[in-house]
């Protein structure tokens, strides 16, 4: 790892170092937390000492850390207005990453930023959902045909929606993985494991094992490098939270298996220790299910570890760029195969404003 | 329909407000909301936050307004989150 | 004493530039970088009585250039970047200057996020803040600029940011933005003005910058207290007056015209509230400036 990000992530594991860090170490760090997404973490962890850091330092986390919890403010509301839009559909809704640490005020939520909720429901909910959301005022945002048919035919989820007024941003998804995907998972599980939350009675949280498996599979499966590391965090504090547990670890493994997500939870386990220091047992990443071969581990070494921290140039090294192609190609082809692969990325690239 | 009884804020408005002059401004936390209010509005509101839950005649009555003013002040308020009624 | 920009040679301000230029305006520190002329120009004219400082931590990192590519051969372009991101759509070359000045209100209005920042402009004098919210077209910075150049203290011209732990106006003392007519209007009336290049045809028509007071620029550091708030209106051939404008109203202009009151939540609502209670609110319309000065003048008498 580049030794600029050395104190950035210093500051993820240890938070109380940054009373140590002196100003031109922050100049650095602000800007590199910043461009990850994770400012606003840095503030919630340092809001128990911030007397101790430079009060111009401070402004920053402090105004980062107001924005997310602004964020969760919106949250909060909005699925109070959603409850009412879908109160009509039948079984679980269950709410996904932000919106599930937000609503249930897990670890992640902590000073985490958010662009958008995400819900996941049984498919066959697909069509009522989407009609009682358009009463809601939920709209789709426009896409062209060659757009809507890649949502409706090989994605997981509709294609995003925007409440008129309140501007908010909702995903809607029937899987964890597109279903164009190679890899094949079991979303029903995960609902049927789903709690209903005290707060929303209407919304469902996942089970703790399901909410650390899909964390690891959306930072392995999709393509946004640029939140690699901030996915990382999120994933560091459920294992933190959780795996105190001694039996977590053993029921992680097995649910792995069923739901067919060793390998991302391989890696997960392996970087979160890597670049995180997360505690996970030696165990737990010896008999991880899927567990590749030493040689493929080391060749996504060289692609992962860099792309971690390509959210800001004065952590990329030379290989950053090229590494982050290659994992954005990646992400594509663990979504779907080559002969609609190919044709996308063409047409991605020919596309004068990318989406 | 006939009209509903019981009034009360919101569970979820956490409220603040501000008067000035004969102007209410009211601001709803969870929803963040901000509204300038008229002084019959604000006069509902102030006597509900006083007072918990009470009574659209009582209503009427302390806040010095007819029924239909009070219904249509009522209705307006619900409609933004701020009250709720049994 | 500390290093201000106007104690740099010509050469040493164009060779710290290219490299990256350490500057305080109020309570941020910004490193700009430029390798534009018009933009050392600027700075030369504008900023003289800044102070400059070294290393450490800066608020902001800034640049403006010419944008490479084909295009700059027959039609030049500049951009701004914050840190690596660019937020705006490149600008004819000449209009560098003025979208170094917009791009720093646009980190401020966009990151510092512990203020509540309202869009007006504010001035001090006896200790008395007064704040201008004016909308486009109401000759706020006109009345901005020659309340600066007749004795009152500049704090800020855009952006009024509150200090979100006692509800002080915290200054920032950058140029004054001057448009159109009002160029020409403040040259006139106030002929030792310094006044930086004029960028025409920008999306805000014509734009000059004035060079902040000197003593405003020392004080920069200083609060003030709130004490009232004026929406200026000019209008052909009215005779100066003061009238009282609602507070509710105002609580709600200070609210929707403001950069961050709905994302501070209830903070941005107590410190919204705090203000209006502090301040008289009114309605000042005018057409001749010597009497705008002496209306302004007897509120802080």
């Amino acid at each position: 790892m580049n030794p600029a990000c050395a104190a950035f992530l210093l500051a993820l594991r240890e938070p109380r170092a940054m009373a140590g860090f002196d100003a031109r170490t922050w100049d650095k760090v602000v800007r590199q937390a910043r461009a990850a997404g994770l400012l606003g973490r840095l503030g919630a962890r340092a809001a128990g000492f911030h007397e101790r850091l430079p009060p111009a330092v401070w402004r920053h986390l402090e105004a980062a850390l107001t924005l997310a919890e602004q964020q969760c403010r919106a949250v909060h509301w909005e699925l109070a207005q959603l409850s009412r839009d879908l109160e009509g559909i039948a079984g679980p809704v269950v709410l996904l990453k932000g919106a599930a640490y937000a609503a249930a005020d897990l670890p992640p939520a902590a000073g985490r930023l958010f662009t958008d909720i995400d819900l996941l429901l049984p498919r066959a909910q697909l069509d009522a959902t989407e009609a009682a959301l358009m009463l809601g005022g939920w709209i789709s945002s426009p896409h062209d045909a060659y757009d809507l048919r890649y949502f409706r035919e090989w994605m997981h989820e509709l294609p995003p929606m925007q409440h008129i007024r309140r501007q908010t941003w909702l995903d809607v998804h029937h899987n964890l993985l597109p279903e164009s995907a190679r890899r094949r998972t079991r979303p029903g599980l995960i609902l049927a494991a789903s709690t209903p939350l005290p707060g929303f009675p209407r919304f469902s949280i996942p089970a703790p094992v399901d909410l650390v498996l899909h964390s690891a599979t959306h930072l392995f499966h999709e393509g946004e490098w640029q939140h690699g590391l901030r996915d990382l965090v999120d994933l560091d504090a459920l294992l933190r939270a959780y795996g105190g547990e001694p039996a977590f670890w053993g029921r992680l493994l097995e649910r792995a298996r069923t739901l067919n997500l060793g390998r991302p939870l391989y890696y997960a386990l392996r970087y979160a220790r890597r670049l995180l220091h997360t505690p996970v047992p030696e165990e737990a990443i010896a008999n991880c299910p899927e567990r590749p071969s030493s040689l493929s581990a080391a060749v996504m070494d060289v692609l992962f570890l860099p792309a971690f921290a390509c959210a800001h140039a004065e952590c990329r090294g030379l290989l950053t760029r090229p590494a982050a192609f290659v994992l954005y190609v990646r992400s594509h082809w663990l979504r779907m195969p080559l002969h609609l692969l190919l044709p996308h990325l063409l047409r991605k690239a020919l596309k004068p404003e990318g989406k | 329909m006939k009209a509903p009884r019981f009034w009360r804020i919101a569970d979820a408005a956490d409220l603040a407000w501000r008067r000035w002059e004969d102007e209410y401004v009211f601001h709803h936390a969870l929803a963040n909301d901000t509204h300038r209010l008229s002084e019959p509005a604000g006069s509902v509101l102030t006597q509900l936050l006083r007072d918990g839950e009470v009574e659209s005649a009582a209503l009427a009555d302390a806040c010095g307004l007819d029924a239909q003013d009070l219904e249509a002040i009522l209705r307006a308020l619900v409609k933004i989150d701020f009250l709720t009624w049994r | 004493m500390a290093l201000t920009l106007g104690l740099l040679s010509a050469r040493d301000l164009r060779r710290r530039l290219a490299l990256g230029l350490d500057l305080r305006t109020g309570p941020f520190r910004f490193l700009i970088r430029s390798r534009r002329e018009d933009v050392a120009r600027g700075l030369e004219r504008l900023y003289p009585d800044f102070p400059l400082e070294v290393d450490g931590f800066r608020d902001f990192h800034v640049r403006v250039d010419a944008v490479a590519g084909l295009r700059r051969c027959y039609k030049p372009q500049c951009n701004f970047w914050h840190d690596e991101h660019a937020p705006f759509k490149p600008l004819p070359l000449n209009h560098a200057f003025p979208l170094l000045e917009w791009g720093m209100n646009w980190c401020i209005a966009g990151y510092a996020q512990h203020y509540l920042m309202l869009h007006a402009a504010v001035l001090e004098r006896r200790g008395r803040a007064v704040i201008l919210p004016g909308d486009p077209g109401a000759g706020k910075s006109t009345l901005t600029a020659a309340l600066a150049l007749s004795g009152w203290r500049l704090l800020s011209d855009e952006i009024t940011l509150i200090d979100r732990e006692d509800g002080h106006i915290v200054p920032l003392a950058r140029p004054i933005s001057l448009k159109n007519q009002s160029i020409a209007l403040i040259r006139e009336a106030f002929p030792e003005a310094v006044i930086g290049d004029t960028a025409l045809d920008t999306h805000k028509g014509s734009v000059a910058h004035l060079r902040p007071p000197p003593i405003s620029v020392a004080r920069m550091g200083e609060k003030a207290r709130p004490a009232h708030i004026v929406f200026p209106r000019w209008r052909a051939e009215a005779t100066a007056r003061l009238t009282r404008h609602s507070k509710a109203d105002a609580f709600i202009h200070a609210a929707t015209h403001g950069f961050n009151y709905s994302l501070l939540g209830r903070l941005g609502f107590e410190l919204n509230a705090a203000l209006i209670d502090a301040c008289a609110c009114w309605d000042f319309e005018y057409s001749r400036l010597e009497d705008a000065l002496a209306a302004f003048e007897e509120l802080v008498a």
